[in-house]
């Protein structure tokens, strides 16, 4: 949840889809209407909203994003539509909603397929209205002028078959709609998406970069990307930082790569080896390989009570051996963006499954020091 | 791109292009418009119906709003640059306020189902009346 300021950013590629999406993009801009961005996880669907704003009548506003996942619906209601003073326990003053807060500019619903049944009757009257009343407040209804654009990685209609999605609210949404393909068919962008992101974070490290050998590309070329642009980042930061300024093989890259079967990783303590071990190596997998975000893939489940805790523990677990005991690094290794630090460490506390880090905080790993070590996401930093 | 130039109205009798992911719905109003004397071109998917109007500049389009699991006014937002003569004739089966407004703004009549044939007949005379004010 972010209200950010209109800093740039670039599609990247060359290839036919890219070129149609930003012919779309401009398309969309030109017009005010509702835009619904759907594609899997990971392919850019943030950036495209971002840019649909920046190139709109309205960049001179803000843009908002909030992301719909993984919160209740009360702090949800209360971000978007604001509170005020004494509504519930620690309303202590007046609080703007989000939609208050970017007056002509535009408000970006990511996740929008996550929301609560209530929560879509909120939204699908704001729609009609165009008004907005604060939580608590009894009369008072504001106007706003905001521009809507919604994102999900679900398939809608089939929610709205199996009638968890209301299907009035798709077609409101659903104005104009653009489909980001995943990255597998454009995998031409590859060789361009790569590079540019490995100096990126080169530079960002300080460190030298890595000399990409043909073999190399060709095994980023022929893997099918589950994870999208977001994984490739993650590869191309964790190249960054493990192969300083040598010549990349194939070998250097993350085994996932080379390997066509997802892998479990064996890596943990005995204890992990219980009822649920599979579930929680699914849901490791899905955030670990393909770019999904916690609050989707572990969250949810958790608070259906469908995970115990010591599943989530686990989940923790898997987390810090993997950043070397680094909070920060975890929030970022599961598709959680930096603002979400604390109130991802909250959770933990609230639930009694916040593990002290100290025991993770090892020397890197020597060989045949008898555990497994899964790619560290920043061993060198 | 060549376009193909827009008759002002509809009597140079363009064809009337009808987009509607129903095929009864799709089948009737073709044969009622093709009663009344007019060329008609069909679309079932809103795929289609776009890699047509990204060439063509019909005089008029019928466009149901739940194409699939897109939303017909797409059509028109992809359309109305390039083909600004277009009358656009949005149906739905359900008065929806916020997609009557969505039409409205972008120059589009709104029209519910069931047809009201007068009406359409009207608008396909291009005596329609005028375009409803957005706001």
């Amino acid at each position: 949840m972010s209200v950010s300021p209109n800093s740039e950013v670039r599609l990247l590629g060359k290839s036919e889809i890219v070129r149609g999406i930003l012919a779309d993009i401009d398309c969309a801009a030109r017009s005010g209407a509702k835009v619904l961005i759907t594609g899997e996880t990971g392919v850019g669907k943030e950036v495209v909203a971002r840019l649909i704003h920046q190139r709109s009548a309205r960049a001179a506003g803000k843009l908002v994003t909030v992301n719909c996942a993984g919160l209740p619906d009360s702090l949800l209601e209360s971000e978007l539509f604001g509170h005020v003073r004494g509504s519930f326990t620690g309303a202590y003053r007046d609080k703007p909603g989000l939609l208050e807060m970017a007056p002509n500019g535009t408000v970006f619903l990511d996740e929008v397929g996550e929301m609560s049944a209530r929560m879509q009757v909120v939204l699908l009257r704001f729609l009609e209205t165009g008004e907005i009343q604060r939580i608590g407040a009894d009369r008072s209804h504001t106007r706003v002028n905001v521009r809507l654009i919604t994102a999900t990685n679900r398939d809608l209609p089939k929610e709205i078959a199996a009638g968890t999605f209301r299907e009035d609210l798709f077609f409101r949404l659903n104005v104009i709609r653009m489909t980001i393909p995943p990255l597998r068919e454009r995998i031409e962008d590859v060789p361009l998406l790569f590079e540019h992101y490995l100096a990126y974070y080169c530079e960002q490290h300080h460190v030298e970069r890595p000399e990409i050998t043909q073999a190399a590309l060709d095994v980023l070329l022929g893997y099918r990307w589950p994870g999208n642009i977001r994984e490739l980042r993650n590869v191309a930061e964790r190249i960054a930082l493990k192969s300083i300024g040598q010549v990349l093989r194939p070998a250097d890259l993350p085994s996932e790569l080379l390997r066509p079967a997802p892998q479990v990783a064996p890596g943990a303590a005995a204890a992990a080896a219980l009822a649920h071990s599979a579930q929680v190596e699914e849901m490791t997998q899905r955030m670990l390989r393909h770019g999904e975000s916690f609050w989707s893939a572990v969250y949810p489940v958790f608070m259906a009570r469908d995970l115990t805790r010591a599943d989530l523990r686990r989940i923790v677990e898997i987390g810090l051996e993997s950043t070397n005991g680094n909070y920060r690094l975890l929030v970022a290794l599961y598709n959680m963006p930096n603002e979400d630090y604390k109130r991802f460490l909250g959770f933990l506390r609230k639930h009694n499954c916040h593990l002290p880090f100290q025991r993770f905080r090892t020397i890197p790993l020597r060989a045949g020091s008898g555990t497994v070590h899964r790619a560290p996401v920043a061993a060198a930093g | 791109m060549a376009h193909e130039p827009a008759p002002a109205t509809t009597d140079g009798r363009g064809p009337v292009v009808i987009v509607d992911d129903d095929v009864s719905c799709l089948a009737a109003v073709e044969q009622i418009v093709r009663h009344w004397g007019y060329d008609t071109v069909t679309f079932r998917s809103f795929e289609d119906a776009r890699a047509y109007l990204a060439r063509a500049t019909p005089a008029i389009v019928i466009v149901d709003v739940r194409l699939g699991t897109y939303n017909g006014l797409q059509l028109v937002h992809f359309s109305r640059e390039h083909s600004p003569a277009t009358q656009w004739l949005v149906v739905s089966g359900f008065d929806d306020p916020v997609l009557r407004k969505e039409a409205t703004k972008l120059g589009a009549r709104f029209l519910t189902k069931p047809l009201d044939l007068t009406q359409l007949q009207a608008h396909l005379e291009g005596n329609g009346g005028p375009l409803p004010a957005a706001d």
